[in-house]
């Protein structure tokens, strides 16, 4: 046993040291050997790496609560490196009008084939998105369009697997398109049609793609809302079964979904008064398009600091539209894309309710996207989902953008700055 | 047998988060050097995180992660080490005589006795969790410990006379 003045004298002699932790720093290290291992390997043995030879596995902490383990996704590029891919992607994010970061990372999740064509499932990240492409484009098209979700927006998920897009009966011959995100518990992957074995999806990197030779339509007045797609999954977690959001479920009542079911304060003179006096807020932008015949003021602004998605609003005039006054518009752009992907313009809902708003989706709804003007009056915007989460809505410069999980009922619920409820939104 | 279980990168954070201070402390003892202990800590991490798949079910995460610990900070001072094992300085700037031969003697001490001081009293580990970390038995750093004490005592008393 030790006497107490060595321990004293042991004590005095420890080291003081920073105890703030550097976890970031912890994977970047890791990170980076592995991508120098990469760059070695890919001299020595490129007919391993051709073969699919996995660099060493990199971990990561916590995203959500069921996709709590996306080990591919640490650091900065997730996945393995794919050169060719990302001298690509780096060309289209120069060329599009809005871009995501340079120095974006691009790695290769999984390699499929689809109509005797090697193709590729990318991933990259996009501030705390995470965002997938399919290289080369599915459908002949000459370009790819990219599928980014927050890391916010999978932890609503509650499932193993998100569905990030899909197809039905797509192509000739037609095929089922499915692909997402798969957490590290999930090993395997079937997908089921009204209960029956439509395939195997590919899983790696935590990601997944199916891709299924066709099947006839149900019968005539079954399709397609009596179709349902399941996810089945395998692995350490067990099977866990996904309902994957392929088509509309009816929508909810607002009352079946928890949170406030009425308006509190209906708002009868909504505005934004910065974009009015032509206050310089985002950056300019010269709206280039017909409607509204006279643009007053236009900027573009990033509704969500986390994104690269970028939005395009002009105030204007239009005296041969049926109801004259001022208008509100909005032109929504995705790096990678060289013109807006959707535009329009609206004013009785802004000045009347507070929200002027729009929502896409694109094959399997997997994240449905929302995008829209708040007036003044408008303080916050919340989602809320039926299974009792909430989401915030980002909010700047009165425009906003927002990802909601498909799989789940939801409502939008705006207040002002008193807290009062000014709109609610039965969303799904 | 041994069962290849793989370390869950939480686990690995986690411990991290909990322990850090204890890991830098002790990396620099190890290493003579705050920051330099420091980097060694952050290199074993990711380390691990890399690794994890090789962790072995037969001992306790935490101690794999020692283990790494205290095998990066080694690496790290044989790198270094142009001379004798480097001294400690206090933890607060100012090293009286007593204390700097006690420095001095820890740095004289066998690397087994030395390692398992450090792991003892700046990471409150038991021998059973020093053992694991230095791949050895636990009979081995108790007798380890034991002859470490004597040494230092001896140091001590000398200092005092």
């Amino acid at each position: 046993m030790m006497d107490t003045s060595l321990q004293a004298a042991l004590g005095r002699l420890a080291p003081h040291v920073d105890d703030l932790p550097a976890w970031d720093d912890v994977v970047r290290r890791a990170d980076a050997a592995s991508r120098g291992r990469w760059k070695l390997a890919a001299v020595v043995v490129a007919m391993l790496l051709t073969a699919g030879i996995v660099a060493g596995a990199l971990a990561e902490g916590v995203l959500s609560r069921s996709l709590d383990r996306l080990t591919a996704w640490v650091g900065d590029q997730p996945g393995e490196p794919a050169p060719e891919q990302q001298a690509i992607f780096d060309r289209e994010n120069a060329a599009s009008y809005a871009h995501f970061p340079t120095g974006t990372r691009i790695g290769r999740l999984l390699r499929f084939d689809y109509d005797g064509r090697p193709h590729e499932l990318l991933g990259f990240r996009d501030g705390s998105n995470l965002c997938l492409r399919i290289a080369p484009p599915l459908f002949g098209s000459t370009r790819s369009v990219p599928e980014c979700v927050p890391k916010e927006a999978l932890a609503h998920v509650n499932k193993p697997v998100a569905v990030m897009t899909g197809f039905v009966r797509v192509g000739d011959p037609t095929r089922t398109i499915i692909y997402g995100l798969a957490a590290d518990s999930v090993d395997g992957l079937d997908v089921l049609e009204n209960g029956a074995s439509l395939g195997s999806a590919y899983v790696e990197n935590n990601a997944f793609m199916l891709i299924a030779s066709d099947r006839p339509w149900p019968e005539k007045g079954t399709e397609p809302q009596d179709t349902r797609f399941v996810l089945r999954t395998r692995g350490a977690g067990g099977s866990t079964e996904v309902r994957v959001p392929f088509f509309e479920f009816p929508r909810a009542h607002v009352e079946d979904i928890p949170g406030p079911t009425r308006v509190a304060h209906a708002l009868d003179s909504g505005s934004v008064a910065w974009l009015e006096r032509g206050e310089a807020r985002g950056k300019p932008f010269d709206w280039p398009y017909n409607f509204p015949d006279r643009v007053l003021y236009s900027r573009v602004l990033a509704p969500d600091p986390a994104s690269s998605f970028r939005l395009g609003v002009a105030y204007g005039e239009d005296p041969d539209w049926r109801a004259n006054g001022r208008w509100y518009c909005l032109a929504w752009f995705w790096p990678l894309e060289p013109e807006s992907t959707n535009r329009g313009c609206g004013r009785d809902y802004l000045v009347r309710t507070g929200l002027s708003y729009q929502g896409t989706w694109s094959g399997a709804g997997g994240f449905p996207h929302y995008v829209g003007i708040a007036a003044d009056q408008v303080a916050r915007i919340d989602v809320f989902y039926e299974d009792g989460s909430t989401q915030r809505v980002p909010l700047t410069d009165n425009v906003f953008s927002v990802y909601v999980v498909g799989n789940q009922h939801s409502k939008l619920v705006a207040y002002d700055g008193a807290g009062r409820v000014v709109r609610i939104d039965v969303l799904r | 047998m041994s069962v290849i279980k793989g370390a869950d990168p939480a686990e690995i954070e986690a411990i991290y988060r909990a322990r850090i201070a204890d890991f830098r402390r002790v990396a620099a003892a190890i290493v003579g050097d705050v920051e330099r202990g420091e980097d060694a800590v952050q290199d074993a991490f990711g380390n691990a995180l890399r690794k994890r798949r090789s962790f072995r079910a037969e001992s306790s995460l935490e101690a794999w992660l020692w283990r790494l610990v205290v095998n990066r900070a080694r690496d790290e001072l044989r790198a270094a080490r142009r001379g004798p094992v480097p001294v400690l300085l206090s933890a607060n700037g100012s090293t009286t005589d007593e204390d700097a031969r006690l420095a001095a003697a820890i740095a004289a001490l066998p690397e087994r006795q030395r390692l398992a001081v450090f792991l003892r009293y700046y990471a409150d580990l038991d021998y059973a969790a020093i053992a694991e970390a230095l791949g050895v038995k636990a009979g081995t750093v108790a007798a380890a410990l034991n002859a470490a004490h004597e040494n230092l005592r001896k140091t001590l008393q000398e200092a005092v006379r």
